[in-house]
């Protein structure tokens, strides 16, 4: 911890970057997002089981990204965050500076992206193991019943977007759930309007999401959304055996055509 | 309406609530798998909890739902008819256990909707609602009506409200001529109020209100309307 505070003070003394991207706790104990551009600030740095928030989210943000260049505490979903935002050009790896935290929360010394696309490579890159399990749970039950779950969760939605907003993929500056001329997506919040709202989301994402979990933490009435991303991250690395947010250069996977790609889910 | 004061027997409880029930829908609060805190139709006494803090969504899908009808129309090539939702068809519904803080906020959302034009759905639901209040015996660190004019026992939106004495019993304040009917028709429930001390939890305040609203001396409660005119004059005065 000590490492890393330094480590923040040291960038921002030497004006190698004008803002820290980290986490602190808050007035009543709970860990928030901080955003340290003074080197005096940077011992409010802190990181532990409460710090679960994915801080890649406010690298394509207007407001923080007005700050200058960034350096960010990094575990490993944030990594393939960042990795898949270098990828699809919505952030800069010469504007970033990663200061990356194992898993025993420690500094990780990430010099540049290559060394993090290496530590990344050599990661486990599946779904944690906790939603390993209730996807398992999920896939036994019969196409019915499983249609019977979504709708019954579904139902709960209230349409905050919180789910989009905490995910770092979801970056557009205007959502088309928020166009109505014409309206693409019907804004009533009944369960067809909300799985059609879930689903979208989930087809975004596809081969996009990187298994951080974030949309179902944050969700207000627990909806499990998390799952269906997840469910979808499985399948793109079953067909295309390919996990997200690997390399700097990973091209899109429902974009691109390789000639090598499986042709058995086309009916 | 002059308050009387009563006192529930904490046997009576279960029967005040299965008496209310017969006659109307009741929306309580319930205890869910995923141990949120949820407002339901029609549970079961058992189900309902009287220990809640905050639920996950406010009350207010009670009086403004989440997706209503508003009307229905069909479209022929030359003709077309609208067929208006029947309001007499809005039923009572009991709104049982919802704390001081929720209950307030029915004035508030009666000067958005009825500020010019009355929303008929909205002012409908209302009048056919019955609230019987719980005072909070509990809170935590992030509760606020103490910085917002309210209190844990404050008595406003409520019809009755309850609050939870030492041995269990409750106190039952009847505010409101819905209250004093609800009494009437089952006044072996309501007996004469004891010198048992009630529980009332503390919430220390965190802000004032001229903090958040910029406005100075404001009451326990102004409309929504009072408020933005007053901000108005304020604006006017600091210019």
């Amino acid at each position: 911890m000590n490492n890393l505070i330094n480590r923040a003070k040291e960038l921002l003394e030497n004006k190698t970057v004008q803002v820290v991207i980290g986490y602190e706790a808050g007035p009543t104990g709970v860990a928030r997002p901080a955003f340290i551009t003074d080197p005096a600030r940077a011992e409010n740095l802190i990181f532990d089981e409460r710090c679960v928030q994915n801080l890649a989210v406010y690298l394509t943000k207007t407001e923080v990204k007005k700050m200058g260049k960034m350096a960010i505490m990094a575990t490993l979903p944030v990594m393939r965050s960042i990795m898949m935002l270098i990828s699809e050009q919505q952030v800069f790896a010469e504007n970033i500076v990663v200061l990356g935290i194992s898993p025993e929360r420690s500094l990780l010394d990430i010099a540049d992206i290559q060394v993090m696309q290496r530590y990344i490579e050599k990661s486990d890159l599946g779904n944690p193991v906790k939603d390993k399990e209730l996807l398992a749970g999920l896939n036994k039950l019969n196409p019915k019943e499983r249609f019977e779950y979504w709708q019954k969760e579904l139902s709960k939605c209230i349409k905050c977007y919180a789910c989009r907003q905490a995910c770092p993929m979801c970056y557009c500056t205007r959502c088309t759930v928020e166009v109505n001329q014409p309206q693409w997506i019907p804004v009533q919040s009944n369960t067809h309007g909300n799985m059609e709202w879930h689903i979208l989301r989930a087809m975004h994402l596809a081969g996009r999401c990187i298994s951080c979990g974030e949309c179902g933490r944050v969700c207000p009435v627990g909806i499990p959304c998390h799952l269906l991303t997840m469910q979808l991250a499985d399948q793109v690395h079953n067909y295309f055996n390919v996990y997200a947010g690997t390399s700097d250069k990973m091209s899109s996977v429902l974009s691109t055509f390789e000639p090598n790609d499986k042709e058995s889910f086309i009916i | 309406m002059e308050t009387t004061r009563k006192l529930i027997r904490k046997q009576s409880i279960e029967k005040l609530y299965n008496h209310l029930s017969a006659t109307r829908m009741i929306y309580a609060p319930v205890i869910a798998n995923d141990k949120q805190v949820e407002y339901k139709y029609n549970p079961g006494f058992n189900d309902v909890t009287f220990e809640h803090i905050r639920s996950t969504l406010s009350v207010k899908n009670v009086v403004f739902p989440k997706v209503e009808n508003l009307f229905f129309y069909s479209n022929m090539k030359t003709e077309s008819t609208i067929t208006e939702v029947d309001l007499n068809k809005i039923p009572e519904i009991v709104l049982w256990g919802a704390h001081p803080c929720d209950n307030a906020a029915f004035d508030t959302l009666r000067s958005i909707f009825c500020w010019d034009i009355n929303d008929e759905f909205f002012s409908r639901r209302l009048e056919k609602l019955l609230v019987i209040g719980l005072s909070c015996h509990l809170s935590d660190e992030y509760c606020f009506c103490t910085s917002v004019g309210l209190a844990p026992d404050s008595s406003k939106g409520s019809d009755i409200l309850l609050a939870r004495l030492q041995n269990g019993d409750y106190k039952a304040d009847i505010l409101t001529k819905k209250g004093n009917d609800v009494v009437q028709s089952a006044p072996e429930l309501f007996e004469l109020m004891s010198d048992e001390k009630e529980i009332i939890t503390s919430v220390k305040q965190k802000f004032r209100h001229e903090q958040v609203t910029g406005i100075r001396d404001l009451g326990p409660y102004v409309s929504y309307k009072e408020l933005v005119n007053k901000s108005v004059e304020e604006e006017v005065k600091n210019e």
